[in-house]
């Protein structure tokens, strides 16, 4: 994203100007898009999860704080919890419900991936598993270290040194997209 | 690099930081770091990068309909600036408003407990005169009933040369044991002399009472066994123990 634009949407953000809503969506909801589906495993769960998302950040824009964190990470968190909060509601909906037969409904995979993203999603695909799943459960599940730890049955250290490593590589193999894409 | 940065960036402090998933305290530690140490700026600001650029590569077309919806809600959606304004008015009206309303009830409450104590004084006043009027009522009934007594005799006294006006009614029940006065007229006297009564017992004068003018129109007088006479003199302020028969200006035989 270019700081121009992050500043600019800021700037109508805080200025209660609707026009950074479409501007918001137009540049950041294919990646969020993704992030909900990531999480919530489910399309349809997932289009809830960025309507309300974007309420919200509509809502309290006036807390978002630039010297922070950039505008994405804080866009990132707003789905993310979302996300979650929608999984757990659902999964206890699910728990009350007698299930008469096996549904779907809570399970459609997400396969359309944007095609200018794939260069990127297939380097993603180079990080290791190891790295991958603790990343993951970290970013997309919700999950805090001791969570992790105690849901891949590893220990908290190497749950720590895998997520400082995973995200030293993710930077690594984005460095050579970045510079592939560039020549 | 500072040993202590190296131990900060070891740690995983700031990628939770990152993740939303520090305490308010750590927070606080980790917004310092980055303040002041530009290694954990710099480091701070790839984990971002990272971030997006890690969350973007599972980016999925967002349907252009939703587009439309959130467009639609956002504008239906009151702006939370003009709610703090109003919720801040709301609060500051509802302060004054309770502030107002604690004064009023503590006035009223004040001018309650000051009737209630005017009250309490008048119904204290009100019982005293109803003490006060039953004591009267009671002296006025036994004196009614003494009159009113069949044993109960009548005996006027009048004035001698000394005293022309003097005119005194004395009532003595025998079986009840009882006497009274009424002063009708006494003439004036020096300031240094009064009238005393004195009731004759086998041959003795005995000092009843000095006698002046009174609201009472009945007044009680002690009564004395064989009694024989009734007398009345004129004494030395303050009455005498023996009467001074010169002075006599009344006097009346049974």
């Amino acid at each position: 994203m270019k700081p121009f634009i992050e500043q600019h949407i800021v700037e109508l953000l805080k200025a209660q100007d609707e026009r950074a809503i479409g501007l918001l969506y137009d540049h950041y909801a294919d990646a969020l898009f993704g992030v909900a589906i990531k999480v919530t495993k489910d399309e349809v769960l997932a289009q809830d999860v960025l309507q309300e998302s974007f309420v919200k950040i509509w809502k309290n824009a006036h807390k978002y704080d630039s010297s922070k964190a950039r505008l994405f990470t804080w866009l990132f968190r707003v789905v993310q919890n979302t996300a979650i909060d929608a999984v757990r509601s659902r999964q206890r909906k699910t728990t009350k419900e007698i299930q008469i037969e096996e549904s779907n409904v809570y399970s459609i995979p997400s396969t359309k991936f944007a095609i200018e993203h794939l260069d990127i999603a297939s380097h993603a695909d180079g990080l290791e598993d190891k790295y991958r799943v603790v990343i993951d459960a970290l970013f997309f599940q919700g999950m805090t270290q001791q969570e992790a730890s105690d849901e891949l049955n590893i220990p908290l250290g190497t749950v720590k040194s895998r997520l400082k490593i995973g995200l030293r590589e993710l930077r690594k193999l984005f460095g050579i997209v970045i510079v592939f894409l560039s020549i | 690099m500072n040993e202590r940065v190296k131990i900060f960036l070891d740690g995983d402090l700031l990628e939770r930081y990152l993740m939303d998933a520090t305490s308010p305290m750590e927070s606080k530690e980790v917004e310092h770091y980055i303040e002041k140490y530009p290694e954990v700026k710099k480091t701070y600001i790839e984990l971002q990068e990272n971030l997006e650029e890690y969350a973007t590569s599972f980016a999925v077309p967002a349907p252009s309909e939703l587009k439309d919806k959130i467009l639609k809600e956002v504008q239906s959606k009151p702006k939370s600036k003009t709610s703090i304004p109003i919720l801040a008015i709301t609060a500051c009206a509802a302060t004054i408003l309770f502030g107002m309303m604690t004064f009023m009830i503590w006035n009223q409450n004040q001018e309650l407990l000051n009737d209630r104590r005017v009250t309490t004084q008048l119904i204290q006043e009100l019982n005293e005169d109803i003490v006060s009027n039953r004591e009267t009522l009671q002296s006025v009934e036994e004196q009614f009933m003494i009159l009113n007594n069949s044993s109960t005799e009548k005996y006027v006294l009048r004035g001698n040369t000394k005293a022309r006006k003097l005119e005194t009614v004395a009532y003595v029940n025998m079986l009840e044991k009882k006497s009274y006065v009424h002063v009708v007229a006494l003439p004036e006297l020096p300031d240094d002399q009064v009238y005393q009564m004195w009731a004759g017992v086998d041959g003795h004068m005995v000092p009843l009472d000095i006698l002046k003018i009174t609201k009472e129109n009945l007044v009680e007088i002690p009564y004395e066994e064989r009694m024989a006479s009734l007398n009345i003199t004129i004494e030395p302020k303050g009455g005498s123990e023996e009467a001074t028969v010169d002075n006599l200006v009344a006097n009346i035989s049974f």
